[in-house]
Protein backbone atom coordinates (compact mmCIF):
# COMPACT_ATOMS: atom_id res chain seq x y z
CA UNK A 1 0.00 0.00 0.00
CA UNK A 2 2.03 2.86 -1.21
CA UNK A 3 -0.27 6.13 -1.71
CA UNK A 4 2.38 8.78 -0.39
CA UNK A 5 0.72 12.57 -0.54
CA UNK A 6 3.09 14.75 -2.55
CA UNK A 7 4.67 17.94 -0.65
CA UNK A 8 4.76 16.10 2.94
CA UNK A 9 7.72 15.06 4.39
CA UNK A 10 8.22 11.14 4.68
CA UNK A 11 9.01 10.12 7.94
CA UNK A 12 10.16 5.94 8.31
CA UNK A 13 9.59 4.42 11.53
CA UNK A 14 10.58 0.66 11.52
CA UNK A 15 7.79 -1.46 13.32
CA UNK A 16 9.81 -4.27 14.64
CA UNK A 17 9.06 -7.95 16.85
CA UNK A 18 8.54 -11.35 17.09
CA UNK A 19 5.93 -13.12 15.66
CA UNK A 20 2.79 -12.68 17.70
CA UNK A 21 4.35 -9.02 19.49
CA UNK A 22 1.25 -7.15 18.83
CA UNK A 23 2.63 -5.11 15.14
CA UNK A 24 -0.30 -5.46 12.82
CA UNK A 25 -2.77 -5.30 15.47
CA UNK A 26 -1.30 -2.28 16.41
CA UNK A 27 -1.71 -1.06 12.91
CA UNK A 28 -5.02 -1.61 12.62
CA UNK A 29 -6.09 0.10 15.95
CA UNK A 30 -4.06 3.07 14.38
CA UNK A 31 -6.07 3.12 11.70
CA UNK A 32 -9.04 2.48 13.30
CA UNK A 33 -8.99 5.64 15.54
CA UNK A 34 -7.30 7.97 13.43
CA UNK A 35 -8.36 7.19 9.79
CA UNK A 36 -11.37 9.81 10.54
CA UNK A 37 -9.11 12.62 11.89
CA UNK A 38 -11.65 13.41 14.46
CA UNK A 39 -9.37 12.01 17.27
CA UNK A 40 -7.51 15.10 18.62
CA UNK A 41 -4.77 12.96 19.38
CA UNK A 42 -1.01 13.98 19.19
CA UNK A 43 -1.12 12.48 15.49
CA UNK A 44 -4.40 11.87 13.19
CA UNK A 45 -5.10 11.70 9.77
CA UNK A 46 -4.85 14.61 7.34
CA UNK A 47 -6.57 12.87 4.49
CA UNK A 48 -7.63 9.35 3.31
CA UNK A 49 -4.83 7.98 0.99
CA UNK A 50 -5.80 7.32 -2.43
CA UNK A 51 -5.49 3.59 -1.19
CA UNK A 52 -6.45 1.99 1.56
CA UNK A 53 -7.78 -1.35 1.16
CA UNK A 54 -4.79 -3.23 3.16
CA UNK A 55 -4.75 -1.08 6.16
CA UNK A 56 -9.25 -1.04 5.54
CA UNK A 57 -9.24 -4.96 5.79
CA UNK A 58 -7.07 -4.80 8.97
CA UNK A 59 -8.97 -2.56 10.62
CA UNK A 60 -12.20 -3.72 9.68
CA UNK A 61 -11.56 -6.93 11.50
CA UNK A 62 -10.08 -4.29 14.67
CA UNK A 63 -13.68 -2.98 14.39
CA UNK A 64 -15.56 -6.33 14.20
CA UNK A 65 -13.67 -7.38 17.38
CA UNK A 66 -11.98 -9.98 15.54
CA UNK A 67 -8.06 -11.18 15.70
CA UNK A 68 -6.29 -9.55 13.17
CA UNK A 69 -4.83 -11.83 10.76
CA UNK A 70 -1.22 -12.13 11.31
CA UNK A 71 1.30 -10.78 8.31
CA UNK A 72 2.24 -13.61 6.10
CA UNK A 73 3.47 -11.92 3.24
CA UNK A 74 7.10 -12.55 2.32
CA UNK A 75 7.62 -9.44 1.06
CA UNK A 76 6.59 -6.53 3.61
CA UNK A 77 3.59 -4.22 3.10
CA UNK A 78 4.84 -0.71 3.09
CA UNK A 79 1.76 1.28 5.06
CA UNK A 80 2.41 4.92 4.38
CA UNK A 81 -0.47 7.10 5.97
CA UNK A 82 -0.97 11.18 5.95
CA UNK A 83 -0.52 12.02 9.27
CA UNK A 84 -0.69 15.46 10.47
CA UNK A 85 0.72 16.71 14.10
CA UNK A 86 -1.87 18.28 16.13
CA UNK A 87 0.10 20.70 18.03
CA UNK A 88 2.31 22.26 14.72
CA UNK A 89 -0.33 21.24 12.01
CA UNK A 90 2.67 19.98 10.05
CA UNK A 91 1.84 17.57 7.62
CA UNK A 92 3.86 13.82 7.52
CA UNK A 93 3.83 11.08 5.29
CA UNK A 94 4.24 8.37 7.89
CA UNK A 95 5.73 5.21 6.38
CA UNK A 96 5.59 1.72 8.10
CA UNK A 97 6.35 -1.52 7.06
CA UNK A 98 4.48 -4.48 7.92
CA UNK A 99 6.86 -7.36 7.94
CA UNK A 100 5.47 -10.96 9.30
CA UNK A 101 7.60 -11.76 12.71
CA UNK A 102 8.98 -14.55 11.36
CA UNK A 103 11.29 -12.68 9.21
CA UNK A 104 12.78 -11.04 12.44
CA UNK A 105 13.14 -14.40 14.11
CA UNK A 106 15.19 -15.14 11.23
CA UNK A 107 17.23 -12.62 12.33
CA UNK A 108 18.17 -14.86 15.41
CA UNK A 109 18.94 -17.73 13.08
CA UNK A 110 21.35 -15.55 11.57
CA UNK A 111 19.25 -14.94 8.14
CA UNK A 112 18.13 -11.49 7.47
CA UNK A 113 16.00 -10.83 4.78
CA UNK A 114 17.20 -7.71 2.32
CA UNK A 115 14.09 -5.79 2.86
CA UNK A 116 14.82 -5.54 6.82
CA UNK A 117 18.58 -4.23 6.09
CA UNK A 118 16.92 -1.72 3.55
CA UNK A 119 14.43 -0.45 5.92
CA UNK A 120 16.67 -0.27 8.42
CA UNK A 121 19.00 1.92 6.13
CA UNK A 122 16.27 4.45 5.66
CA UNK A 123 14.12 4.79 8.85
CA UNK A 124 14.63 7.59 11.95
CA UNK A 125 13.62 5.33 14.46
CA UNK A 126 12.32 2.33 15.71
CA UNK A 127 8.85 0.68 17.12
CA UNK A 128 9.63 -1.95 18.81
CA UNK A 129 6.61 -4.56 20.08
CA UNK A 130 6.95 -7.00 22.46
CA UNK A 131 4.71 -9.68 23.99
CA UNK A 132 6.03 -11.41 26.61
CA UNK A 133 2.99 -11.89 29.01
CA UNK A 134 3.09 -12.24 32.73
CA UNK A 135 6.17 -14.24 32.81
CA UNK A 136 8.47 -13.09 34.83
CA UNK A 137 12.46 -13.73 36.31
CA UNK A 138 11.28 -15.72 38.86
CA UNK A 139 10.11 -18.66 36.17
CA UNK A 140 13.97 -19.23 35.78
CA UNK A 141 14.11 -20.64 38.96
CA UNK A 142 12.15 -23.93 37.98
CA UNK A 143 13.65 -24.50 34.73
CA UNK A 144 17.09 -25.44 36.50
CA UNK A 145 15.05 -27.67 38.78
CA UNK A 146 17.58 -30.76 39.21
CA UNK A 147 14.43 -32.96 38.65
CA UNK A 148 13.57 -32.16 34.94
CA UNK A 149 13.76 -34.31 32.60
CA UNK A 150 15.19 -34.79 29.60
CA UNK A 151 13.41 -33.50 26.54
CA UNK A 152 15.28 -34.94 23.88
CA UNK A 153 18.78 -36.88 24.09
CA UNK A 154 21.29 -34.07 24.13
CA UNK A 155 23.57 -35.47 21.29
CA UNK A 156 20.64 -34.18 18.87
CA UNK A 157 20.37 -31.33 20.92
CA UNK A 158 20.01 -28.26 18.45
CA UNK A 159 19.58 -25.10 19.96
CA UNK A 160 16.69 -23.26 18.03
CA UNK A 161 15.33 -19.53 18.42
CA UNK A 162 12.45 -20.57 20.31
CA UNK A 163 14.25 -22.53 22.95
CA UNK A 164 15.93 -19.28 23.77
CA UNK A 165 14.27 -17.35 26.58
CA UNK A 166 11.53 -14.65 24.85
CA UNK A 167 13.49 -11.98 26.63
CA UNK A 168 16.65 -12.95 25.41
CA UNK A 169 15.41 -13.44 21.76
CA UNK A 170 13.85 -9.50 21.97
CA UNK A 171 17.26 -8.58 23.32
CA UNK A 172 18.97 -10.23 20.66
CA UNK A 173 16.91 -8.81 17.83
CA UNK A 174 17.80 -5.62 19.40
CA UNK A 175 21.05 -6.02 19.25
CA UNK A 176 21.06 -6.60 15.43
CA UNK A 177 18.85 -3.18 14.94
CA UNK A 178 20.89 -1.45 16.93
CA UNK A 179 24.33 -3.09 14.83
CA UNK A 180 22.42 -1.73 11.77
CA UNK A 181 20.49 1.45 13.44
CA UNK A 182 23.29 3.03 16.20
CA UNK A 183 21.48 5.02 18.88
CA UNK A 184 18.33 6.28 17.10
CA UNK A 185 14.93 7.36 18.71
CA UNK A 186 12.98 3.68 19.96
CA UNK A 187 9.70 2.99 21.23
CA UNK A 188 9.61 -0.26 23.22
CA UNK A 189 6.20 -0.83 23.35
CA UNK A 190 4.52 -3.93 25.49
CA UNK A 191 1.24 -4.94 23.89
CA UNK A 192 -1.66 -6.48 25.59
CA UNK A 193 -1.43 -4.15 28.23
CA UNK A 194 -4.85 -5.14 29.12
CA UNK A 195 -3.97 -8.68 30.16
CA UNK A 196 -0.24 -7.68 32.06
CA UNK A 197 -0.31 -7.56 35.60
CA UNK A 198 1.61 -4.21 36.88
CA UNK A 199 0.41 -1.37 39.91
CA UNK A 200 -1.09 1.82 38.72
CA UNK A 201 1.39 3.18 40.77
CA UNK A 202 4.39 1.94 39.28
CA UNK A 203 5.03 3.66 35.61
CA UNK A 204 6.44 1.52 32.96
CA UNK A 205 9.72 1.62 33.01
CA UNK A 206 9.81 0.63 36.54
CA UNK A 207 7.44 -2.50 35.60
CA UNK A 208 10.55 -2.97 32.57
CA UNK A 209 12.88 -2.83 35.15
CA UNK A 210 11.05 -5.22 37.95
CA UNK A 211 9.58 -7.86 35.30
CA UNK A 212 12.70 -7.47 31.62
CA UNK A 213 15.72 -6.23 33.53
CA UNK A 214 17.97 -7.73 30.67
CA UNK A 215 16.01 -5.90 28.49
CA UNK A 216 15.90 -2.57 30.55
CA UNK A 217 20.10 -2.80 31.51
CA UNK A 218 20.29 -3.57 27.47
CA UNK A 219 18.07 -0.60 26.04
CA UNK A 220 19.80 1.73 28.50
CA UNK A 221 23.22 0.96 27.52
CA UNK A 222 22.85 1.36 24.21
CA UNK A 223 20.37 4.05 23.37
CA UNK A 224 19.90 7.36 24.55
CA UNK A 225 16.24 8.36 23.10
CA UNK A 226 13.96 5.38 24.46
CA UNK A 227 10.87 5.41 26.03
CA UNK A 228 8.97 2.46 27.26
CA UNK A 229 4.61 1.77 26.83
CA UNK A 230 2.41 -0.77 27.88
CA UNK A 231 -0.48 -1.12 24.87
CA UNK A 232 -3.53 -2.33 24.18
CA UNK A 233 -4.35 -2.08 20.92
CA UNK A 234 -7.06 -4.17 21.07
CA UNK A 235 -8.49 -3.09 24.69
CA UNK A 236 -9.65 -6.28 25.98
CA UNK A 237 -8.69 -10.08 25.29
CA UNK A 238 -11.62 -11.15 22.65
CA UNK A 239 -11.55 -14.83 24.66
CA UNK A 240 -13.25 -12.92 27.14
CA UNK A 241 -15.71 -11.33 25.54
CA UNK A 242 -19.35 -12.41 25.77
CA UNK A 243 -21.90 -10.06 24.11
CA UNK A 244 -22.42 -8.05 26.40
CA UNK A 245 -18.81 -7.14 26.88
CA UNK A 246 -18.84 -7.02 23.10
CA UNK A 247 -20.92 -4.66 22.64
CA UNK A 248 -19.21 -2.37 25.99
CA UNK A 249 -15.83 -2.46 23.73
CA UNK A 250 -17.41 -1.46 20.54
CA UNK A 251 -19.18 1.59 22.63
CA UNK A 252 -15.69 2.80 23.65
CA UNK A 253 -14.38 2.32 20.50
CA UNK A 254 -16.91 4.72 18.99
CA UNK A 255 -15.70 7.05 21.91
CA UNK A 256 -12.36 6.34 20.87
CA UNK A 257 -11.39 5.28 24.01
CA UNK A 258 -10.77 1.16 23.19
CA UNK A 259 -7.11 1.23 22.40
CA UNK A 260 -5.00 2.64 25.07
CA UNK A 261 -1.14 3.22 26.06
CA UNK A 262 0.22 3.20 29.80
CA UNK A 263 3.69 5.13 30.71
CA UNK A 264 2.54 6.22 34.37
CA UNK A 265 -1.38 5.92 33.79
CA UNK A 266 -3.49 4.71 30.84
CA UNK A 267 -4.18 7.40 27.62
CA UNK A 268 -6.19 6.62 24.65
CA UNK A 269 -3.81 8.58 22.26
CA UNK A 270 -2.03 5.32 20.89
CA UNK A 271 -0.09 7.66 18.56
CA UNK A 272 2.20 8.40 21.28
CA UNK A 273 4.83 6.17 20.91
CA UNK A 274 5.15 7.18 16.84
CA UNK A 275 5.14 11.28 17.94
CA UNK A 276 7.97 10.29 20.31
CA UNK A 277 9.30 9.10 17.25
CA UNK A 278 8.84 11.46 14.52
CA UNK A 279 11.52 14.14 14.56
CA UNK A 280 10.45 18.03 14.90
CA UNK B 1 30.67 -3.04 22.74
CA UNK B 2 33.14 -2.21 20.32
CA UNK B 3 34.06 0.95 21.88
CA UNK B 4 34.99 -0.72 25.15
CA UNK B 5 37.04 -3.11 23.94
CA UNK B 6 39.46 -0.79 22.17
CA UNK B 7 39.81 1.06 25.65
CA UNK B 8 39.96 -1.79 28.43
CA UNK B 9 41.27 -5.08 28.91
CA UNK B 10 38.61 -7.64 29.75
CA UNK B 11 39.03 -9.39 32.53
CA UNK B 12 39.64 -13.56 31.65
CA UNK B 13 38.53 -16.34 33.98
CA UNK B 14 39.19 -19.79 33.26
CA UNK B 15 37.11 -22.46 33.76
CA UNK B 16 38.84 -25.51 34.97
CA UNK B 17 37.86 -29.24 35.92
CA UNK B 18 36.91 -32.62 34.23
CA UNK B 19 33.89 -34.03 32.43
CA UNK B 20 30.18 -34.08 35.15
CA UNK B 21 32.18 -31.37 37.37
CA UNK B 22 29.49 -29.09 37.35
CA UNK B 23 30.98 -26.23 35.16
CA UNK B 24 28.49 -25.89 32.35
CA UNK B 25 25.54 -25.67 35.37
CA UNK B 26 27.69 -23.13 37.08
CA UNK B 27 28.11 -21.04 34.24
CA UNK B 28 24.17 -21.31 33.23
CA UNK B 29 23.41 -20.19 37.10
CA UNK B 30 25.63 -17.14 36.63
CA UNK B 31 23.78 -15.81 33.72
CA UNK B 32 20.07 -16.71 34.82
CA UNK B 33 21.41 -14.05 37.77
CA UNK B 34 22.83 -11.75 35.79
CA UNK B 35 19.59 -11.83 33.40
CA UNK B 36 17.14 -12.20 36.21
CA UNK B 37 18.43 -8.99 38.06
CA UNK B 38 18.56 -5.16 37.45
CA UNK B 39 21.27 -5.31 39.45
CA UNK B 40 23.75 -7.88 40.58
CA UNK B 41 26.66 -7.27 43.73
CA UNK B 42 26.89 -3.66 42.04
CA UNK B 43 26.89 -4.22 38.12
CA UNK B 44 24.05 -4.95 35.19
CA UNK B 45 24.36 -7.04 32.83
CA UNK B 46 24.34 -5.48 29.54
CA UNK B 47 25.24 -7.00 26.34
CA UNK B 48 27.29 -10.27 25.29
CA UNK B 49 28.59 -11.28 22.15
CA UNK B 50 27.81 -14.68 23.10
CA UNK B 51 23.72 -14.90 24.21
CA UNK B 52 23.67 -18.10 22.40
CA UNK B 53 26.28 -19.88 24.19
CA UNK B 54 24.89 -18.97 27.28
CA UNK B 55 21.32 -20.28 26.44
CA UNK B 56 22.72 -23.49 25.40
CA UNK B 57 24.22 -23.97 28.85
CA UNK B 58 20.88 -23.27 29.91
CA UNK B 59 19.16 -25.25 27.65
CA UNK B 60 21.71 -28.40 28.13
CA UNK B 61 20.88 -28.03 31.62
CA UNK B 62 17.26 -28.15 31.53
CA UNK B 63 17.34 -31.44 29.46
CA UNK B 64 19.63 -32.61 32.62
CA UNK B 65 20.85 -35.96 32.14
CA UNK B 66 23.64 -36.89 35.15
CA UNK B 67 24.75 -39.89 32.98
CA UNK B 68 26.10 -37.85 30.39
CA UNK B 69 29.31 -35.80 30.08
CA UNK B 70 29.90 -32.47 29.86
CA UNK B 71 31.70 -33.21 26.38
CA UNK B 72 28.52 -33.72 25.08
CA UNK B 73 27.06 -30.42 27.04
CA UNK B 74 29.56 -28.37 25.37
CA UNK B 75 28.94 -29.25 22.03
CA UNK B 76 32.12 -29.82 20.09
CA UNK B 77 33.03 -27.43 17.64
CA UNK B 78 31.34 -24.66 19.95
CA UNK B 79 32.66 -21.57 20.62
CA UNK B 80 34.18 -22.35 24.68
CA UNK B 81 35.09 -18.25 25.47
CA UNK B 82 31.77 -16.40 26.84
CA UNK B 83 31.48 -13.24 27.50
CA UNK B 84 30.00 -10.33 29.55
CA UNK B 85 29.53 -6.96 29.40
CA UNK B 86 28.81 -5.22 32.55
CA UNK B 87 28.49 -1.33 33.83
CA UNK B 88 28.95 -0.74 37.44
CA UNK B 89 26.64 1.56 39.82
CA UNK B 90 28.98 4.70 38.58
CA UNK B 91 28.42 3.77 34.94
CA UNK B 92 31.70 2.28 34.01
CA UNK B 93 31.74 -0.60 31.71
CA UNK B 94 34.13 -3.61 32.31
CA UNK B 95 34.22 -6.99 30.44
CA UNK B 96 34.96 -10.50 31.70
CA UNK B 97 35.53 -13.21 29.57
CA UNK B 98 34.94 -16.61 30.81
CA UNK B 99 36.23 -19.82 29.56
CA UNK B 100 34.08 -22.74 30.03
CA UNK B 101 36.52 -25.91 27.94
CA UNK B 102 35.13 -29.16 27.40
CA UNK B 103 35.97 -31.60 30.29
CA UNK B 104 37.33 -33.66 27.46
CA UNK B 105 39.94 -30.95 26.79
CA UNK B 106 41.46 -30.81 30.15
CA UNK B 107 41.16 -34.80 30.40
CA UNK B 108 43.67 -34.81 27.97
CA UNK B 109 45.99 -31.90 29.03
CA UNK B 110 46.70 -34.48 31.77
CA UNK B 111 48.28 -36.69 29.73
CA UNK B 112 49.92 -34.65 26.54
CA UNK B 113 52.57 -32.13 26.68
CA UNK B 114 51.70 -31.58 22.84
CA UNK B 115 47.71 -30.52 23.85
CA UNK B 116 49.10 -28.31 27.11
CA UNK B 117 51.25 -26.33 25.05
CA UNK B 118 49.38 -23.89 22.46
CA UNK B 119 47.11 -23.58 25.45
CA UNK B 120 47.12 -19.62 25.68
CA UNK B 121 44.39 -19.51 28.40
CA UNK B 122 45.33 -20.67 31.65
CA UNK B 123 49.13 -18.78 30.50
CA UNK B 124 46.99 -15.40 31.02
CA UNK B 125 43.96 -15.81 32.67
CA UNK B 126 43.22 -13.16 35.50
CA UNK B 127 41.69 -15.97 37.86
CA UNK B 128 41.82 -19.81 36.99
CA UNK B 129 38.67 -21.74 39.15
CA UNK B 130 39.73 -25.22 39.38
CA UNK B 131 36.33 -27.01 39.78
CA UNK B 132 35.60 -30.54 41.95
CA UNK B 133 32.72 -32.63 42.06
CA UNK B 134 32.35 -32.88 45.56
CA UNK B 135 29.78 -35.65 45.45
CA UNK B 136 32.17 -37.56 43.68
CA UNK B 137 35.06 -37.08 45.31
CA UNK B 138 33.75 -38.05 49.00
CA UNK B 139 32.04 -41.22 47.32
CA UNK B 140 34.64 -44.48 47.83
CA UNK B 141 38.34 -43.84 48.25
CA UNK B 142 39.35 -44.97 44.57
CA UNK B 143 37.19 -42.15 43.07
CA UNK B 144 38.97 -39.48 44.94
CA UNK B 145 42.06 -41.30 44.09
CA UNK B 146 41.44 -40.46 40.76
CA UNK B 147 40.37 -37.04 41.13
CA UNK B 148 43.80 -36.62 43.12
CA UNK B 149 45.63 -38.34 40.07
CA UNK B 150 44.34 -36.38 37.33
CA UNK B 151 44.38 -32.78 39.12
CA UNK B 152 48.33 -33.83 39.64
CA UNK B 153 48.89 -34.70 36.37
CA UNK B 154 47.15 -31.71 34.56
CA UNK B 155 49.01 -29.26 37.43
CA UNK B 156 52.62 -30.82 36.93
CA UNK B 157 52.07 -30.74 32.73
CA UNK B 158 51.16 -26.86 33.22
CA UNK B 159 53.64 -26.03 35.55
CA UNK B 160 56.47 -27.78 32.99
CA UNK B 161 55.36 -25.92 30.05
CA UNK B 162 55.37 -22.51 32.03
CA UNK B 163 51.63 -22.22 31.94
CA UNK B 164 50.81 -21.41 35.44
CA UNK B 165 53.24 -19.75 38.12
CA UNK B 166 53.19 -18.59 41.56
CA UNK B 167 51.73 -15.09 40.55
CA UNK B 168 48.44 -16.43 39.19
CA UNK B 169 45.22 -16.09 40.83
CA UNK B 170 43.19 -19.29 41.46
CA UNK B 171 40.66 -20.40 43.93
CA UNK B 172 38.64 -24.30 44.52
CA UNK B 173 35.35 -24.77 43.72
CA UNK B 174 33.30 -27.63 45.26
CA UNK B 175 30.05 -28.23 43.61
CA UNK B 176 27.12 -29.83 44.55
CA UNK B 177 27.84 -29.93 47.90
CA UNK B 178 23.79 -29.79 48.50
CA UNK B 179 25.02 -33.99 47.83
CA UNK B 180 26.97 -33.87 50.22
CA UNK B 181 24.84 -34.42 53.61
CA UNK B 182 25.55 -37.25 55.74
CA UNK B 183 28.35 -36.37 58.87
CA UNK B 184 30.45 -39.34 57.17
CA UNK B 185 30.50 -37.48 53.79
CA UNK B 186 30.83 -34.26 55.20
CA UNK B 187 33.75 -35.66 57.44
CA UNK B 188 35.46 -37.58 54.30
CA UNK B 189 34.91 -34.04 52.03
CA UNK B 190 37.00 -31.67 54.91
CA UNK B 191 39.66 -34.58 55.07
CA UNK B 192 40.00 -34.82 51.13
CA UNK B 193 39.46 -31.49 50.28
CA UNK B 194 43.38 -30.80 52.41
CA UNK B 195 44.59 -33.37 50.54
CA UNK B 196 43.22 -31.59 47.41
CA UNK B 197 44.44 -28.32 48.11
CA UNK B 198 47.75 -29.65 48.60
CA UNK B 199 48.05 -30.77 45.92
CA UNK B 200 47.45 -27.21 44.49
CA UNK B 201 49.52 -25.32 46.90
CA UNK B 202 52.94 -27.51 46.27
CA UNK B 203 52.01 -27.43 42.05
CA UNK B 204 51.16 -23.73 42.00
CA UNK B 205 53.75 -22.71 44.78
CA UNK B 206 50.80 -20.91 46.88
CA UNK B 207 47.82 -22.02 48.38
CA UNK B 208 44.85 -21.13 46.70
CA UNK B 209 42.81 -17.79 47.14
CA UNK B 210 39.95 -19.33 48.67
CA UNK B 211 38.08 -22.85 48.78
CA UNK B 212 34.51 -22.58 47.87
CA UNK B 213 31.49 -25.45 48.53
CA UNK B 214 28.57 -24.20 46.42
CA UNK B 215 25.47 -25.74 44.80
CA UNK B 216 25.63 -24.30 41.50
CA UNK B 217 21.48 -25.17 41.71
CA UNK B 218 20.47 -22.67 44.70
CA UNK B 219 20.67 -19.16 43.35
CA UNK B 220 20.26 -17.46 47.03
CA UNK B 221 23.71 -20.34 47.92
CA UNK B 222 26.13 -17.50 49.91
CA UNK B 223 29.16 -19.59 48.49
CA UNK B 224 27.92 -19.33 45.49
CA UNK B 225 27.39 -16.01 44.94
CA UNK B 226 30.66 -14.87 46.29
CA UNK B 227 32.27 -16.73 43.65
CA UNK B 228 30.26 -15.08 41.07
CA UNK B 229 31.04 -11.55 42.55
CA UNK B 230 34.70 -12.69 42.68
CA UNK B 231 34.46 -13.54 38.75
CA UNK B 232 32.15 -10.62 37.56
CA UNK B 233 34.27 -7.54 39.65
CA UNK B 234 36.88 -5.70 37.18
CA UNK B 235 40.18 -6.01 37.41
CA UNK B 236 42.46 -3.79 39.55
CA UNK B 237 44.31 -0.80 38.30
CA UNK B 238 47.14 -3.36 38.44
CA UNK B 239 45.85 -6.16 36.49
CA UNK B 240 44.62 -4.14 33.74
CA UNK B 241 47.73 -2.85 33.24
CA UNK B 242 48.80 -6.29 32.19
CA UNK B 243 49.14 -6.24 28.24
CA UNK B 244 46.85 -9.15 26.50
CA UNK B 245 46.92 -8.24 22.82
CA UNK B 246 45.86 -11.88 22.10
CA UNK B 247 42.24 -11.63 23.97
CA UNK B 248 41.73 -8.98 21.36
CA UNK B 249 42.57 -10.69 18.71
CA UNK B 250 39.88 -13.79 19.89
CA UNK B 251 37.50 -11.22 20.05
CA UNK B 252 38.18 -9.36 16.46
CA UNK B 253 38.00 -13.66 15.57
CA UNK B 254 35.08 -13.98 17.30
CA UNK B 255 32.82 -11.08 15.36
Amino acid sequence: MKSKSKNMETTNILLAGLPAAGKSTYIAALWAVEKDGKSGHLLTCDERPSESFYVDGMSDNWTVLKEVRRTTFAQPVEIVLPMKRQNTGKKINLSLPDFKGEVFEQILDNSVSSDVVAWCEKSHGILFMLNLGNSSPEVLQEQISNTAKPRVELEKVVLLPNDIDLAIQNVLLLKYLYSKMGDCPIALCFSSWDSTEYSNEQDVEEWVKANHPCIYNFVSAHFKNYRYYGISAQGADYSELDEKKGDELAEKATRKERAFVYRDKITYDITEPLDFLIPG
Amino acid sequence: MNDFIDSERPKLVALVGFANYGKSTFIGTLYELLIQNLNYSGYSFVDSDTYVGFERRVFLRRNNDEDTSDTKRNVLGENDILNLMLRSNEGKFHQVLLSDRAGETYLKYTSSDDEVKDDLVIENADLLVFFVDAEADTQNLAVHNLIVEKYEGLLTRLKAQHKITASVSYIMVFTKIDKVVSDERREKLTDRKKKLSAIFTENIGKEPDQIYEVNSTDLNHDALNQVFEKIISPLTSVEAAKELDWVRMEIEKQK
